[in-house]
């Protein structure tokens, strides 16, 4: 042990970073509980200075989660601007350059007219996935716009150009930016809510909770292909020379016309899995030598398991569809799963998180209909009535506890 | 190579999740101090607006910086000291901003009707903190801040945090000893707050 501490008085240790660190938040406890272990004599000096330390505690103002999203807006899009606007000062500068040389090089000599489009090329990944679990269910348009969506449930609807895309029934948007090939929207649904969307070319998808899916707002190109994170059933519509292509982080699914679900999550370290309930596809693991595999063909009421760990999918025959696919009708179905992995799953569209003793018996097994449009305290009553547990709701946070 | 080192170059190259990263990993933590100076939170608010505009402005041309709170802070108390200064031109300008901070304790026994004599003898010697100190202290034992930010932070001599610091200690202790003495159950409450 550290011998200077033999020196310390009350003042000291209360002074101490590393000390008022374990008074606070538990840092280095060990090492701490061993100090005032090995040397008994310290226990009064200790317990006074920790005493001095919650006396000097201030209490926090409260500032609610919406208030830090407000300003937050302000300074992104202050971040857009200001990058837009720098880009624009380059280009300026450019152009007068360009101009100079122009004129120098055509005197007598006609001028073409030359039109510069900006690279759109948009960064996905990083950010707007690092906030998917914020609150608020969004549309982002190919252009940058962003459409918050405000139903637990929002529907949406893409025309076959693209450019008109209906809201929940009630609001139509006209796009008339200028569509590039490729560019992507996308939708973006937190835990908590939930998202129907008719793409151009026809396709359904719904869309989980806490998941994205990215998308050409229109197709065009030789395939179809769609970015998912999270889970979604897709009802693909047939068209023979343009295979539509779901990719997620583990899989690619490919297909021509046809009805599956596919659920890729970043928190199941365990699998992802696709469920064929119409049709056929085929499907590739995302791994390394994947390509050096076959294509795996899936029949309907087959279910393909990619494991995570060692990066091999299976396939299971004669699965009961409903257990993959009934979250869609706001159900969840479950037969002979772990209370965890029931959890799980409920804590997708409660935006909750699950906390409980190892002790909990989490590995009994569960079967049974949870309807999603019951609360939650219903749903936990329901689910302490089936299993010997009890639930307590603390904020977003339910600790369980053995009954 | 620091976290911070790395996130705040990313952020400084333009990097907009290195952006919305510092953004809410710091909110909390600048809107909690810079309260303390004037108690309005929308004003608090701008500030912090104004503190990330005028980072993103900077760009490039921004320190580097190894504790990025650090930096927050300090940004964060001149942009408050300028806004206030801007708000009210017209009056007379103090330089000085106030932090006006209560400890949790201060107010449980403000709001107790019996306070033993020892309770109001502690309530007694918090008060006679001053603006400075309580500021220190803060920075000290919320924010687990160096010595040596805090003294940037607050334009002080080197070694005048510490002694400002463990001068209160000391006659905190010098009260709380003699608590020890005379136990009184009030201070086994706040124990087990921190027990969880």
């Amino acid at each position: 042990m550290e011998k200077k501490y033999n020196k310390y008085s009350v003042e000291d240790f209360a002074c101490d970073l590393n000390f008022i660190k374990w008074v606070k938040k538990g840092t280095d406890a060990k090492k701490w509980e061993t100090l005032q272990n090995e040397n008994p004599h310290f226990s009064n000096k200790i317990e006074t200075a920790k005493k001095i330390i919650t006396a000097l505690h201030t209490p926090e103002t409260y500032v609610g989660q919406d208030e830090t999203y407000a300003v937050w807006k302000n300074v992104e899009l202050f971040y857009k601007l200001h990058h837009q606007t720098n880009r624009k000062k380059r280009f300026i500068k450019f152009a007068q350059y360009a101009a100079i040389f122009l004129l120098a090089l055509s005197i007598g000599a006609v001028i073409p007219i030359i039109y510069f489009t900006q690279n759109n090329h948009r960064e996905y990944r990083a950010f707007e996935l690092a906030t998917s679990n914020k609150p608020e269910a969004k549309l982002i348009l190919a252009g940058g716009e962003e459409i918050i969506l405000k139903e637990k449930q929002s529907e949406l609807q893409f025309d076959t150009s693209g450019r008109q895309i209906r809201i929940d029934q009630d609001s139509v948007i006209n796009y008339r930016e200028k569509i590039e090939q490729n560019s992507m929207a996308q939708v973006i649904v937190p835990f908590g809510m939930r998202s129907d969307i008719c793409l151009s070319d026809g396709t359904k998808v719904w869309l989980n909770a806490g998941s994205t899916l990215t998308f050409p707002q229109k197709f065009t190109g030789k395939t179809r292909k769609v970015f998912l994170k999270g889970e979604a059933y897709f009802d693909v519509t047939k068209n023979t020379e343009c295979p539509f292509v779901v990719s997620s982080d583990n899989l690619n699914v490919r297909v021509l016309g046809t009805e599956f679900n596919i659920r890729d999550d970043e928190y199941d370290n365990e699998s992802a899995e696709v469920v064929l309930i119409e049709g056929a596809v085929s499907l590739r693991g995302k791994g390394m030598f994947s390509l050096l595999r076959d294509e795996l063909r899936l029949k309907p009421n087959q279910k393909a398991t990619y494991s995570k760990s060692d990066k091999k999918t299976t396939v299971e025959s004669g699965v009961k569809v409903e257990y993959y696919t009934s979250w869609k009708e706001g159900l969840l179905e479950f037969n002979k799963e772990s209370i965890l992995t029931v959890f799980n799953r409920l804590s997708r569209f409660y935006n909750v998180r699950f906390i409980s003793e190892k002790s909990v018996g989490l590995n009994r097994q569960f079967t049974g209909k949870l309807d999603l449009e019951k609360t939650l305290d219903e749903v936990l009553k329901i689910m302490s009535d089936a299993a010997p547990i009890t639930c307590r709701i603390e904020g977003n946070k339910i600790f369980v506890n053995s009954k | 190579m620091n976290n911070d080192c790395e996130i705040w170059e990313n952020f400084k190259n333009g990097d907009k999740s290195a952006l919305s990263f510092i953004y809410f990993q710091h909110f909390r933590p600048m809107f909690q101090y810079g309260i303390k100076f004037k108690n309005d939170p929308e004003f608090i608010k701008d500030c912090i607006q104004d503190v990330f505009f005028k980072l993103i402005k900077a760009g490039k041309n921004l320190g580097t910086t190894n504790n990025i709170r650090f930096y927050l802070f300090k940004s964060m108390k001149t942009s408050i000291l300028k806004k206030i200064e801007k708000d009210r031109r017209m009056e007379e300008i103090g330089n000085d901003l106030k932090f006006e901070a209560q400890f949790s304790v201060e107010e449980e026994i403000a709001e107790k009707e019996n306070a033993t004599e020892k309770e109001k003898s502690l309530s007694q010697s918090l008060k006679k903190l001053s603006d400075r100190q309580r500021e220190i202290i803060y920075l000290r034992y919320e924010c687990e801040m160096e010595y040596s930010q805090i003294c940037e932070i607050m334009h002080l001599k080197n070694d005048s945090a510490r002694k400002l610091v463990f001068r209160a200690i000391k006659t905190l202790r010098e009260i709380i000893d003699d608590e020890i003495k005379f136990p009184v159950l009030f201070f086994f409450r706040f124990s087990a707050k921190y027990a969880l």
